[in-house]
């Protein structure tokens, strides 16, 4: 059933959720005792979780397409299991809201969603390092313009005012003091990927277009949009309850988008083997029209 | 041929490639003749005018990969229109063409700089001298690296279609 995912269904996807959102924005207008939190979290946690499930088979579908011990094949199992740890975090809360629990401080379980969380992380950083290093080997990635160390560097500044708002995050409270120091790395773990994906954009314009740079520029997308939506909510000054649901919308959004990599790079495949199917069942004729394709290019 | 040397073997002398024996004669022979003197003091005096030329033309006019590729593209169309037609066959293709369809045939996957990067990879990788040079006697090594290059970076699909169409576009010289 995966194998009939298209990038179209993930574009829906996107669209449904930020519908959802605009739906809740909408419920909350209407009755001024409606739980926005509730409301997102339930829905939304239920989609993401499908999400990065969906996310994790892809990954590990993707990592078979490599040599065993290439870093390649390394980097997409790192993917797989940030996907997983994903994943269970999105379910756990979305189980935990079932449950009614609400209230990091009333409910001291709710925080333990921290604990994927920075697995989650970690492993993500971990993955995007060692595509960087795979892409190394044939020279792409390899110098950076000023521009890309600039923004490196402005989302690294951004750590430190986030962290010093870390109050507004959700578990800063936790009952449970070992959450509360997990909570304080967050801002920390979500700034590495981000900066990494500075590099895969590089790479992507390194590339000259084709289908895998837009698997990378999806990737970056996924990764900077969920860090300006974790500072946007983090800013005491726009703590704005219609900004809050649609940086939520926007949040659970992303892992939509981080599925959308996976299937273009699954797309990007499949061409691959149609065209090996052609080349093997008329040579000539597809040589010949290649052949054809580039005259006309170079003409 | 003059004094015993043939104008191949002057340009070779030049272009540091003659044979230790026969360059030991010819420049024994230079410290003897005053005529040969001349003619390698003038040969050694082009031979840099033109260098220092070429540099500055290079320096003036200069073209991306793409444009160079473009021209290349267009000299051995050329060519091939000027051979006769009872020694062209449709299916022969030389390196240099082999290397540019495949470039064609997978920049839409990986895009155009990827494709060109991996091959340089699978190109040096395939010479003796460490140069990125592919020709018809190693084009099979060098599919054969760059199908392992590509399959590590873009996967095996594309690793296979590397192989699948490399095989047939340039047949290698035994």
């Amino acid at each position: 059933m995966l194998a009939r995912l298209r990038p179209l269904h993930l574009w829906i996807v996107v669209a449904g959720l930020i519908g959802y959102a605009l739906v809740g924005l909408l419920l909350r207008r209407s009755d001024p005792q409606f739980d926005p939190g509730r409301y997102m979290n339930l829905f939304g946690g239920v989609a993401v979780t499908l999400l990065y499930s969906v996310g994790a088979i892809l990954s590990w579908r993707i990592s078979r397409d490599h040599r065993p011990q290439s870093a390649m094949r390394i980097a997409w199992l790192l993917m797989m299991a940030s996907s997983v740890a994903a994943a269970a975090r999105f379910g756990y809360e979305a189980a935990g809201i079932l449950a009614g629990w609400n209230n990091p401080l009333a409910h001291a379980l709710l925080g333990l969603r921290q604990i994927p969380i920075v697995v989650s992380l970690v492993l993500l950083a971990a993955s995007l390092a060692v595509m960087w290093f795979s892409f190394t080997s044939i020279g792409l990635g390899i110098k950076l313009r000023a521009a890309d160390i600039l923004i490196m560097v402005l989302i690294v500044l951004l750590v430190p005012p986030t962290i010093w708002a870390r109050r507004q995050m959700a578990d800063a409270q936790a009952a449970l003091e070992f959450v509360r120091y997990l909570q304080f790395l967050s801002p920390l773990l979500l700034a590495i990927p981000a900066a990494l994906a500075v590099v895969l954009y590089r790479i992507s314009r390194e590339m000259g277009g084709g289908q895998y740079a837009k698997v990378l520029r999806c990737l970056v997308a996924f990764l900077l949009i969920r860090l300006v939506a974790l500072m946007v909510g983090t800013v005491p000054a726009l703590d704005w309850l219609p900004l809050r649901i649609v940086m939520e919308a926007v949040s659970m959004s992303v892992s939509a988008i981080f599925v959308l990599a996976l299937v273009y790079r699954c797309e990007m495949r499949r061409s691959a083997s149609e065209m090996v199917l052609r080349y093997e069942s008329d040579p000539a004729a597809e040589l010949a029209s290649l052949s054809e394709e580039l005259k006309k290019l170079v003409r | 041929m003059e004094h015993g040397f043939t104008e191949k073997q002057w340009l070779e002398w030049l272009d540091g490639t003659l044979a230790p024996s026969d360059c030991a004669r010819l420049e024994s022979h230079v410290v003897n003749c005053a005529r040969c003197s001349q003619l390698s003091a003038d040969l050694r005096r082009w031979d840099y005018l033109v260098a220092a030329e070429a540099t500055q033309l290079s320096q003036a006019f200069r073209l991306d990969e793409s444009a160079v590729e473009q021209m290349l593209e267009q000299v051995l169309e050329r060519i091939r229109d000027c051979e006769p037609s009872q020694m062209r066959s449709p299916a022969s293709r030389s390196a240099v063409e082999g290397t540019l369809l495949l470039r064609h045939l997978l920049a839409p996957l990986c895009g155009p700089v990827t494709a060109r990067n991996a091959m340089r990879v699978a190109a040096e990788r395939s010479s003796e001298s460490g140069e990125p040079i592919v020709t018809e006697a190693n084009w099979r090594l060098f599919i054969s690296n760059l199908r392992c290059t590509m399959a590590d970076v873009c996967g095996a699909q594309m690793g296979r279609l590397i192989e699948q169409v490399g095989r047939k576009l340039v047949v290698p010289v035994c």
